[in-house]
């Protein structure tokens, strides 16, 4: 009992606390409608956080999922796809992203190069043809299917909800049941200690980086159906929100920890976290001050653990 | 308990794990406070309420964790707290300047300057006992120093305590390495569940007799007994070479076998073995495993084939220190599957092999961080047992681990050798060799120059083969 309680991520307390917080200050805050609102808003930076878990945990990092996002959002917006089903434009956009993940695991396993670099290198290429494409003009296509990803309800439940849980499922399945799951926690933890047990050190990166390029991809989808248009530069504050949900989430620097339930737990926190800011009337820069201090103090912690380990 | 130092003498406490030799000495730096009796020191009684009072009475103690402020310089941690002693605040040229001069008496080489954090362990235990030498403590003792230090550093540390001794301070030495003790120490106390057993003169005893008076039964049942047969060939290479060796080897390793390799420090034994393993291209020659030939499969299909490697740093290269026991067992066999196979069911067979191997946590969700040294090395064994492997290199199956785990290991590799497994084992520790092999190579510059019964094999006969002989001795000082 006490090893499962020292278990929980830190969002959990955090989101009890912001819970009480809100209950006394801002009793509208924890309506159903809000709440709903919330989480439609919390969807698609749930999801691009889900795939940001699998590097993290792999001792990774992608920097890249915000061009990934935008460049998602320039292909679904352009014109080019209007004759088509609804579907084909979201079958390309989705593989666009998945492959820039993919480029990211090659660059990253067969170079041997640092992920920070390399996707931030990737992240500047991406958006460079983001530009050519769309010649700085981003199209307004985006097609009703995509809107009802991002806007609709069933019920009073919002589409991009349900998207974001099957997605938290499919990350737990992935993590907990599958071997990758466990080829990830270990090779994260330990890489000399993974190789010489036998596990493909290699091919779990690459997977990672993948599984992320698609995740980061598919937050990109609903993010366009809920704004609507295209945009030049859409998502490019999911950077650091995805890397502040899954620290939150309990994943540190250096692999090995966090999940698919910590990081949905840490975008619930980070999200309704920012929501109140909004309410006591603090601006962006706050914000961001907000989320770096996480990171910071992640950072911190890990040294401070490498150190005393 | 008793425990007499003198000046100018090194004196070694050994015991097995939880034997009492770590709370012996942190009852003299005045960590831990005493039940009863007394500590004397130059015909004083000494009160130690607090590690302060141990460090104005001279006493000096080097831990395994270090005291320094990794982020301030190394000039500036020799001096800290030490103002009020010289009586003025310093400049910083003169806080260079004492440094340089502390650090030069001892013939250490460290910048002053330099950020503590950024130096290696061996040389932050250097300015650890600086520290204590500026302090001018009278007793040093030092917990375990050598554990974390590489090979070079060790020389440097012997000949820093060497000085030490000759400057008249007293030391007290806890160590498990017993090779140390002997070429360092001038006593030996001997503890065993936390009571003294006996004190004696280093050169009046042997390391079998310390054994035996740490373990409390004579050496010779420490181990199992040999094999009585051994059966058809396992693992045979033929001149076989990795790119890291350098020269090719023949060998083979039996059905129920033991195979040990001896050799002086360096001479190709880790090359050896992880090329067998297969974790490096091979240049020439053949390997077959239960006579299919592997000579031509990477690492990954080794290991499934049915080779395990035990890799002598167990924290580097070993296990996944913040996963859990279960994690760490699994994971050779969960790397037999694809990355989208679900991870099979090991809950019951990992229990099993805990009890087999008697790893003392209470359960299998444990994270192997918790564990003592020789419980993590039964985690890593478990892997291989659990992935079901036919044959085990295993690269120092002892190190840091203390002595009644040992003999839990030696019986535990008996074991799997006696179920139609083979081994081939490396060790520094000759004894240990002799004591657990059935037979033994001896490797010399890369190369197997010696293949006995470990049956009636002595450390003498060993040590003549793996030492260099005049003539390409010369060569070897040379590369």
């Amino acid at each position: 009992m006490t090893r499962s309680l020292r278990n929980l991520p830190p969002a959990f307390w955090g989101l009890i606390a912001v819970g009480v917080l809100a209950a006394f200050t801002q009793p509208q805050f924890l309506s159903l409608p809000f709440l709903m609102i919330l989480l439609r808003q919390a969807a698609s930076i749930g999801i691009v956080a889900l795939g940001q878990t699998f590097v993290v945990a792999n001792r990774s990092l992608d920097l890249s999922v915000g061009a990934n996002i935008a460049f998602v959002n320039l292909i679904l917006a352009h014109a080019m796809w209007s004759g088509y089903h609804p579907f084909v434009a979201i079958v390309v956009a989705l593989a666009a992203g998945t492959f820039i993940g993919f480029a990211n695991g090659v660059l990253v396993t067969k170079l041997r190069a640092s992920a920070v670099v390399v996707t931030l290198g990737t992240a500047a290429i991406i958006t460079g043809i983001g530009f050519l494409y769309t010649g700085g003009a981003p199209g307004s296509s985006i097609s009703d299917l995509v809107k009802w990803l991002g806007r609709g309800r069933v019920g009073i439940v919002p589409v991009a909800g349900l998207v974001w849980l099957g997605f938290a499922i499919a990350a737990f399945i992935i993590m907990r049941r599958l071997a990758l799951g466990r080829f990830i926690y270990a090779a994260g933890d330990n890489p000399f200690a993974a190789l010489f047990s036998g596990l493909p050190v290699d091919r779990t990166l690459l997977a990672s980086h993948t599984l992320c390029g698609f995740f980061a991809a598919s937050g990109g989808v609903l993010l366009s159906g809920l704004i609507g248009v295209g945009s030049i530069n859409l998502g490019a504050d999911y950077v650091l929100s995805s890397i502040t949900a899954v620290i939150l989430g309990g994943a540190v620097f250096g692999g090995g920890a966090g999940g698919a339930v910590g990081t949905v737990l840490g975008t619930a926190l980070l999200v309704t976290v920012l929501n109140l800011l909004t309410v006591f009337g603090v601006g962006e820069p706050g914000k961001l001050i907000m989320q770096g201090l996480v990171i910071a103090a992640a950072a911190i912690i890990y040294q401070q653990g490498r150190r005393n380990g | 308990m008793q425990l007499t130092g003198l000046p100018g003498m090194c004196h070694a406490v050994v015991g097995e794990n939880g034997a009492g030799k770590s709370t012996l000495m942190k009852i003299l730096s005045g960590v831990v406070r005493p039940d009863r009796g007394r500590i004397v020191k130059d015909g004083e009684d000494l009160k130690l309420h607090h590690p302060l009072d141990a460090r104005h009475a001279g006493i000096s103690t080097i831990f395994q964790e270090f005291s320094l402020l990794p982020n301030l310089s190394v000039a500036e941690n020799l001096f800290l707290g030490r103002e009020g002693d010289i009586g003025h605040a310093m400049t910083r040229a003169e806080l260079a300047q004492r440094s340089e001069q502390a650090l030069s008496e001892l013939e250490l080489n460290i910048a002053p300057d330099r950020r503590v954090g950024s130096l290696g362990v061996g040389q932050q235990q250097m300015v650890e006992i600086t520290k204590g030498v500026l302090a001018d403590a009278s007793v040093f003792i030092f917990d375990e120093p050598t554990a974390a230090l590489a090979s070079h550093e060790v020389d440097v540390l012997f000949a820093l305590i060497e000085r030490l001794k000759d400057e008249g301070k007293t030391i007290f030495y806890v160590s498990h390495r017993l090779a140390e003790i002997f070429t360092l120490c001038d006593d030996i106390t001997i503890m065993k569940d936390g009571e003294f057993v006996r004190c004696v003169p280093t050169a009046l005893t042997n390391e079998d007799e310390v054994i035996e008076g740490m373990v409390g039964r004579p050496i010779a049942e420490l181990f199992e007994a040999r094999a009585a047969s051994i059966g058809p060939v396992l693992l045979e290479a033929k001149g076989y070479q990795g790119q890291a060796m350098k020269r090719p080897v023949d060998l083979t390793v039996g059905t129920g076998e033991i195979v040990g390799v001896a050799g002086l420090e360096a001479q190709g034994q880790q090359e050896l073995m992880r090329a067998l393993a297969g974790f490096d291209q091979r240049r020439g020659g053949s390997l077959t495993l239960q006579g299919k030939d592997i000579s031509d499969i990477e690492a990954r299909k080794r290991i499934a084939a049915g080779i395990g490697l035990v890799p002598e740093s167990r924290k580097d290269d070993g296990l996944f220190l913040s996963l859990d026991i279960a994690d760490n067992m699994q994971s050779a066999q969960v790397a037999r599957g694809g990355l989208f196979a679900l991870t099979p069911s090991l809950g019951e067979l990992t229990r099993d092999i805990m009890t087999r191997l008697a790893v003392k946590a209470p359960d299998a969700r444990t994270p192997v961080s918790d564990l003592s040294g020789g419980n993590q090395q039964k985690v890593v064994l478990g892997r291989w047992l659990l992935a079901g492997a036919h044959v085990l290199l295993c690269e120092e199956p002892t190190r840091g681990v203390d002595i009644g785990a040992k003999r839990e290991i030696y019986r535990q590799l008996r074991a799997f050798a006696q179920q139609g497994n083979g081994i081939l084992v490396t060790s520094r520790e000759l004894t240990e060799l002799i004591g657990l092999c059935d037979r033994l190579l001896v490797i010399r510059d890369g190369g197997i120059v010696s293949d006995v019964p470990a049956e009636g094999a002595t450390e003498d006969s060993l040590l003549r083969a793996a030492l260099p002989t005049s003539l390409d001795g010369g060569q070897t000082e040379a590369a």
